[in-house]
């Protein structure tokens, strides 16, 4: 456990080595809001409702959604880059398990995450916008946000360790990278998708991350029956996939120069 | 340096690789994407190998030759085909996690250190995974201060570093648990002629000082003549060589030379079998001998004969020659 703490804190310091990079992805996470919000101010009626939300909740959504993705999304594939070049060498050869090496990374670039980019993103984003305290924030939402993160960490550890089997996962990086624009609510809430889409994305573990926590955050009420155990059951899922993968990838590793 | 203790056992070890058969042009690439023929290769046949506690042992061989897989074997990184291992009494593969709390690893190439942190942070972290307690954590980093300096570099991040210092960070932090067996898999790579042969005093004075046994493969023939005791020679994946490295230079240093400088031209007589006349430069006889036919003792008799001689220096094959010969064949 020590270890795991000690990894999470090095991930967090990691995170705040490069300044320009820190500014420039709180520059872009405020780009990305203020694109989100124009678009809905412009295709959600002034009165009334549409996709059953009021053009304020739409708004609201956008910008909460942006803020949660901000503290989750990782645009880097660690275990596939370490694959090609061979370095992946280096994590195999230390006391302690890939997976949890990747979990207690994730856990340091989260945390670091929420207070450099969340914090002040939602100061700057009051202030721009009429957002009042979403009525949604209590423990469910933390342990739902919770199992978002574990959900969101299982398929990427999933993609990655596929590159054990294909090396180049990039294709399959992509993949995941528009099935989580289109089915995890990061950029539409599902209310906007046509039915038989929404259906289909909600036997996914996709809406479970980004989704649901906003519309918990937003309304206090979760879209879906037992949302917080299906939300367990997609953590259970992904991780298993993830961690058979992993079991039997190791098998299959091949190493640049060797 | 060593013991009689048996500390690296690898037993008719094999390692295929299952790699796809590329079709040539762009019909090949195409057709490619519908049909697909695999081939196997073996990386690694036949190999057996023991390496006894405190040696050091150089693993040699042409690229593709299969040290690298070996060393990745031992690691626990990649699992053999067929074939058993033991590394300090555990199978590498299967006791991954137990195993490298005793394993020490450098690829020269690569870097364990996290490479925008300062060097102190990473060796916070190891210290953590390999649970070193803070006596002995202070212990090793005071003796790798001592030999590597690197309090030099302590405070500043690894990507400022340069190859020289990085290189003695990494060493250290493959040491700073002190593991039994220390695995170097081109360490001195890219490094400078000082660098490198800091490098090796270093490997020598943690053999000696806290009896590791270290396996080293390198294509720098210095690194082995100037550290390792025993040589194991491997090629398309099987041992073609495995004693000491003295009686390596003995057994495959076929070409000995005798230059010999006469005060003039000297008039060469009868030439006694196991010798040949490789050039006359000047004054200057060189004379290729064939040991198993003819002494130097009794060639040396005949020398003097042809002419006045003034000065006479043995040669031998170096160790470079001698690889890039088996390398070719």
């Amino acid at each position: 456990m020590f270890v795991f703490y000690k990894w999470a804190v090095k991930s967090f310091q990691r995170n705040l080595a490069y300044r320009l990079e820190y500014f420039v992805s709180l520059f872009n996470a405020l780009l990305y809001i203020f694109i989100f919000t124009s678009i809905w101010q412009a295709l959600m009626p002034e009165n009334g409702a549409r996709f059953g939300m009021t053009r304020q909740l739409m708004i609201n959504y956008a910008v909460f959604v942006t803020l949660i993705k901000t503290t989750l999304v990782k645009s880097r594939d660690m275990i596939g880059t370490r694959v090609r070049t061979g370095e992946i060498s280096l994590d195999l050869i230390k006391p302690i398990s890939l997976p949890v090496m990747t979990l207690a990374d994730a856990v340091g670039t989260v945390i670091f995450q929420i207070f450099s980019r969340f914090l002040p993103l939602i100061i700057i984003c009051s202030l721009m916008f009429d957002l009042t305290i979403p009525p949604g924030i209590d423990i469910y939402f933390f342990i739902s946000y919770l199992f978002s993160f574990l959900i969101f960490h299982a398929i990427l550890f999933t993609f990655g360790v596929a590159s054990f089997y294909i090396v180049e996962n990039f294709p399959l990086w992509l993949l995941n990278t528009s099935c989580v624009s289109l089915l995890s609510g990061s950029i539409i809430p599902l209310e906007v998708l046509p039915d038989i889409v929404k259906k289909i994305a909600l036997w996914t573990p996709y809406p479970y991350i980004f989704y649901l926590p906003t519309m918990k955050l937003l309304k206090n009420e979760y879209p879906v029956d037992h949302a917080i155990l299906r939300q367990l059951f997609f953590v259970i899922i992904s991780y298993a996939i993830g961690l058979t993968l992993f079991h039997f990838g190791k098998r299959k590793l091949q190493v640049q120069g060797g | 340096m060593s013991s009689n203790e048996v500390l690296i056992e690898v037993k008719e070890l094999c390692k295929e690789f299952k790699i796809l058969k590329k079709k040539p042009g762009l019909g090949g690439a195409l057709m490619s994407l519908f049909s697909r023929d695999y081939q196997t290769i073996e990386a690694i046949k036949d190999i057996s190998f023991k390496i006894n506690q405190g040696e050091i042992v150089g693993y040699v061989g042409p690229n593709g030759a299969g040290k690298s897989t070996t060393i990745k074997i031992l690691c626990g990184i990649l699992y053999p085909t067929s074939g058993l291992i033991e590394v300090a009494g555990f199978v590498p593969s299967v006791d991954r996690k137990q195993f490298a709390m005793t394993l020490g690893v450098m690829f020269g190439q690569r870097t364990q250190l996290w490479w925008d942190l300062p060097v102190s942070e990473s060796f916070d972290l190891l210290k953590s995974i390999y649970k070193v307690d803070n006596a002995r954590y202070k212990k090793n980093l005071d003796f790798f201060n001592d030999i590597f300096d690197i309090k030099e570099f302590w405070g500043q991040p690894v990507r400022r570093l340069s190859l020289g210092q990085r290189v003695r960070a990494d060493l250290a932090a493959a040491l700073i648990h002190d593991p039994n067996v220390l695995l170097l898999d081109e360490p001195t790579i890219g490094l400078d002629v000082l660098a490198r042969s800091r490098f090796r005093e270093l490997i020598k004075m943690v053999n000696a000082e806290k009896k590791t046994t270290i396996l080293l493969t390198s294509h720098d023939i210095d690194d082995i003549e100037l550290i390792v005791d025993r040589l194991i020679l491997i090629d398309k994946g099987t041992v073609k060589y495995d004693g000491t490295l003295k009686k390596f230079l003995k057994n495959y240093g076929g070409q000995k030379k005798l230059l010999v400088n006469y005060s003039n031209k000297p008039k060469i007589g009868k030439i006694p079998d196991g010798a040949s006349v490789q050039s006359l430069k000047g004054n200057i006889l060189e004379i290729k001998v064939d040991t198993a036919i003819i002494s130097y003792h009794d060639l040396i008799k005949v020398i003097p004969d042809w002419g006045k001689v003034i000065d006479i220096q043995l040669e031998s094959d170096s160790l470079e020659t001698i690889l890039s010969e088996l390398y070719k064949k």
